[in-house]
């Protein structure tokens, strides 16, 4: 059976390194996309690479901050890791995801 | 909040010169990583490291995500485009400056009669509800409009319902002393209710109610003559030597007396005759009265008092007009055709802007395309056309409103005096003048960007030639309006310098006027006689000056005096006959070198108590006496039942209008109708200025306070042409505007054909085609367009010209002179303008216009 990998869904990629670095604490970007890619045991097609972009737009909006550390391999590498305000925006959008996902399978299950 | 945070952050981004490195850096590390992973898991190092790269996905589109979150792309792109525009622009010096000028010269025009159209139509009258006030007038039986006499304001006081109050004014000017230096002012006496009527509230002290010795004065004079000390009020001032005493400061009025800078006090009595129409009367409505109950009740008190006043009543009635429309009167309809003039004007202005753009889009066409093929969007490309037609339509707006500015300082100072339109005095521009300059400059954006924002080379070939149907009309249609104006503007041209050419009956030149306002009301009429009798003598006892006159009235002092009179032997009730009167000294037509015609001049002998004499005007002695000799007939003047012995005939003067013709007039000797103020005549024998000195010890020394003003009489008279050299450079100042938007509307077309043909040219040239003939090819089109223009244009004018038949003197709408001038003038511009375009077309190297496109 052929494996059946989803496209990540759009604005959910936020909320994953949300969740991922507040769970894990502080991670690179590396870290980040290998522990999301863990989770989801290879069904989310991920380009590695859009993590960057969103990186940069969770920093400018103040939900995670970033300094440099040491990577494995004794490299410079960047660090992130949620701040305060990061924590409360993912309070708020855990529960509005649950909210949503029990909408939409009620729904599938009154459709079936 | 968060967004704000991250909006500024993405703006401080803006400013790092390296705006990938973090994710050049970021991604290099997690590639290195991944590749580590996947060795890790048994690839090989080549293997893993696509396999790496592989995974991270699209990295140049990533980079460009990641370089468009760390900043404002959208005002980058915004300021990038500026800057490309602003160079670009520079690059064709010509291009932008004729589009700047059209569209500035279009815009300051179109905002300076837009400050005009709201002060005089929008701006309420600024006293209290001024809807309600009505300027009412007296009327004959020929329906001319004549002022009030005292009596009949008194009777609509008592007798009307309709107005709340009911006042009246009467100006004049006054000689004010024991407050400084004696000088003359303009005054105004006015009724007490006048305070009530334009609700005037003093600024000290208080206005006057019912004593006949107070007086109000302007904020202007109290400035002046008192430094603004409040210690004015109370002090006692002279007027033609009488005492008033200052009972308050206030802002006075000024568009019924331009200029009054004092109020004091008038009483109309019944006693007064009803024949003497001398005060301006006003009424204010009651609430809910309406104007035409006011107009019914004021033709019952007329009536009346017609039955009861048959002799000097009879046929006369009374009539009220609203104050505003008194003040602009038929002055608004214009000023609405000028605007909508203008603003069609400046609509061509961007016309042809956007005309020229689009000739020049066809040269930049490989630009365009070539960006294309590299991945600009259109809406980028969109965009940057957008942003140069911005920056146009602003760098010509800013102009425009520069222009605006000086236009409506301009107008400000002429306009007063020109068009009697006194409110004009404080025109400025204001915020709403500003909004509408700003909305104009998007709308012109707009429209270059809908005439020519697509991007170029991407026009269909059809499409090109319907779009040059258009702009042809258009052309054609701006020179046809431009050769309109331009006759008006030589007719008016003409005009002018026949009006300066006019014989005004007498001899103006060397000649000094000087204002006299006698200090006392001591002088009875026999003093005064004495005064300008030893007055004159004394001045003619000068050595420069020749000799020396006075008259009541100084010609183009815009004052003038009217007075029935009835022929010897005809009753009371008799035809309704009037003609102007002077009271003159015997020297007054010698000096200003006005002919005897027939009879004699006034003498010394003409005193008071012997034979009342009068001399007439030629237009008067033929209006009058048509086909016999009136010297020794005998007329009654006014009221009086003497008659007096006409003896003598002279030339006819303009000296009223330079433009109008003579009006009948009558003179008096001095001797025998002591009137006041005088103005003396003194012709001298070089620069009249220079005498000033003189003359005024030799009055000084006579009277120590009379109050004098001097005035070169030619200045006078050119003051009076001022409303004819307004609308000369009014219409010259239209004209050259539509000409300079018609000669850039040709230039920008003719320049956009060129770029058109280039291949054709190209061909031409190549076969041999000599460059003479090139040229002529290319001039023969704009010429072609502008016969068109001339062939629509000078039939409108021909027609349109009897309209302008009142603004011209001895000038005849039709005159041929005008027309080749036209013709001419626009064979240079099409000849001009096409020049360059075919300057370009002739030059033009073969092998590389053959090779475009």
């Amino acid at each position: 059976m052929k494996e059946v990998k989803s496209e990540v869904p759009y604005g959910t990629l936020d909320l994953m390194i949300l969740k991922t670095l507040d769970s894990m604490g502080s991670l690179h970007g590396y870290g980040i996309a290998r522990r999301i890619e863990q989770v989801a045991e290879g069904s989310l097609a991920l380009n590695q690479g859009t993590i960057y972009p969103a990186l940069l737009r969770l920093e400018q909006k103040g939900w995670i901050r970033s300094d440099w550390g040491i990577s494995e391999n004794n490299r410079r590498a960047r660090y992130y890791s949620v701040t305060k305000l990061g924590k409360r925006q993912l309070l708020a959008e855990e529960a509005n995801w649950h909210r949503t996902v029990a909408t939409v399978a009620r729904l599938l299950a009154s459709e079936q | 909040m968060s967004s704000a945070r991250a909006l500024l952050a993405r703006a401080r981004a803006i400013f790092r010169t390296d705006r990938t490195a973090h994710f050049d850096e970021e991604v290099k590390q997690h590639a290195d990583l991944l590749a580590a992973d996947y060795v890790r898991r048994g690839m090989t190092q080549t293997e893993a490291r696509y396999e790496a790269l592989r995974n991270l996905g699209n990295l140049t589109s990533l980079q460009e995500d990641y370089r468009e979150q760390n900043g404002l792309p959208l005002l980058e792109n915004l300021w990038r485009d500026l800057k490309f525009a602003v160079r670009t622009l520079r690059r064709n010096l010509l291009f932008t400056a004729s589009c700047t000028a059209t569209l500035a010269v279009g815009l300051g025009s179109m905002i300076a009669v837009f400050c005009v159209l709201s002060t005089l139509l929008w701006k309420p009258l600024p006293y209290p509800n001024p809807e309600r006030l009505l300027v009412l007038k007296e009327t004959d039986p020929g329906k001319g409009l004549w002022p009030f006499s005292e009596p009949a304001l008194l009777d609509v006081q008592e007798r009307s319902q309709s107005f709340a109050a009911v006042g009246a004014y009467r100006s004049g000017l006054f000689a004010l002393t024991g407050a400084g230096e004696p000088e003359t002012i303009q005054a105004a006496a006015v009724t007490p209710s006048a305070f009530a009527l334009f609700g005037i509230k003093p600024i000290v002290g208080r206005v006057f109610q019912d004593s006949q010795r107070y007086v109000v004065i302007s904020r202007g004079l109290w400035k002046r003559k008192w430094r603004m000390n409040p210690n004015a009020v109370g002090q006692t001032i002279a007027l033609d030597g009488e005492s008033y005493t200052i009972a308050g400061v206030a802002d006075l009025p000024t568009d019924l007396v331009p200029g009054a800078e004092l109020l004091l006090p008038l009483f109309p009595k019944a006693t007064e005759s009803r024949s003497a129409h001398e005060i301006e009367a006003l009424g204010r409505l009651r609430p809910g009265v309406g104007k035409g109950q006011a107009q019914a009740e004021l033709n019952t008190i007329a009536a009346s008092i017609a039955r009861e006043n048959p002799h000097t009543n009879a046929g006369w009635g009374m009539r009220a007009v609203p104050l505003s429309d008194y003040l602009i009167g038929r002055t608004g309809r214009t000023i609405w055709m000028i605007f909508a003039a203008v603003t069609l004007l400046w609509i061509l202005a961007c016309a042809n802007v956007a005309g020229m753009q689009m000739a020049r889009s066809i040269s930049r066409r490989h630009e365009m395309s070539t960006r294309m093929a590299l991945g600009a969007s259109r809406r980028r490309l969109f965009a940057q056309t957008l942003t140069e037609s911005l920056v146009l339509a602003f760098a010509g707006s800013l102009l425009g409103v520069v222009i605006a500015g000086y236009a409506v300082d301009a107008i400000s100072r002429l306009a007063p005096d020109a068009l009697s339109l006194p409110r004009l005095a404080h025109l400025h521009i204001d915020a709403t003048t500003m909004g509408i300059a700003v909305g104009s400059m998007l709308v012109s954006t707009l429209l270059f960007a809908v005439f020519s924002g697509r991007p170029a080379g991407l026009h269909a070939g059809r499409e090109i030639s319907r779009r040059d149907r258009g702009r042809d009309a258009l052309i054609i249609g701006q020179v046809a309006l431009a050769s309109i104006l331009l006759l008006g503007a030589g007719l008016l041209l003409q005009s002018f310098v026949r009006l300066r050419a006019v014989n005004p009956g007498f001899d103006p030149e060397r000649i000094l006027t000087v204002r006299v306002n006698l200090s006392t009301p001591a002088y009875d009429s026999l003093r005064k006689v004495a005064f300008f009798h030893d007055t004159i003598e004394r001045l003619s006892r000068l050595p420069e000056v020749e000799s020396a006159g006075a008259t009541n009235v100084a010609p183009f002092s815009g004052e003038g005096t009217a007075n029935r009179f009835r022929l010897e032997g005809e009753a009371t009730s008799a035809e309704f006959r009037a003609a102007a009167w002077r009271a003159v000294t015997p020297g007054f037509f010698h000096t200003l070198g006005i002919p005897l015609k027939r009879g004699r001049l006034f003498t010394d002998r003409d005193a008071n108590g012997s034979l009342e004499v009068v001399i007439l005007s030629e237009s008067m002695a033929k209006k009058f006496w048509p086909n016999e000799d009136p010297i020794g007939k005998r007329l009654l003047w006014g009221r009086s039942e003497n008659p007096k012995t006409i003896v003598g005939i002279v030339g006819d003067l303009r000296d009223l209008a330079v433009d109008a013709p003579p009006t009948p007039t009558m003179f008096r000797p001095y001797a025998q109708l002591s009137d006041a103020p005088m103005t003396l005549v003194i012709r001298t024998q070089g620069n009249p200025e220079a005498a000033t000195a003189d003359v005024r010890r030799e009055i000084r020394a006579i009277d120590r306070n009379a109050a004098l003003e001097f005035q070169p009489l030619r200045q006078a008279m050119s003051d009076s042409i001022l409303r004819p050299r307004v609308s000369l450079l009014a219409f010259a100042a239209f004209a050259a505007m539509a000409m300079l938007t018609a000669a850039f509307g040709l230039y920008g077309l003719i320049g956009y054909r060129v770029n058109q043909r280039q291949q054709e040219i190209g061909i031409r040239l190549a076969l041999g085609c000599p460059a003479g003939s090139v040229r002529w090819s290319v001039q023969k089109r704009c010429l072609a367009l502008v016969c068109a223009g001339l062939a629509i244009g000078l039939p409108l004018a021909y027609a349109l010209s009897t309209l302008m038949r009142s603004l011209l003197y001895e000038t005849q709408p039709t005159q041929a002179s005008a027309y080749a001038m036209v013709l001419l003038v626009f064979l240079g511009i099409a000849l001009t303008a096409s020049y360059g375009p075919a300057r370009r077309a002739s030059r033009m190297d073969p092998a590389a216009a053959i090779r475009y496109e």
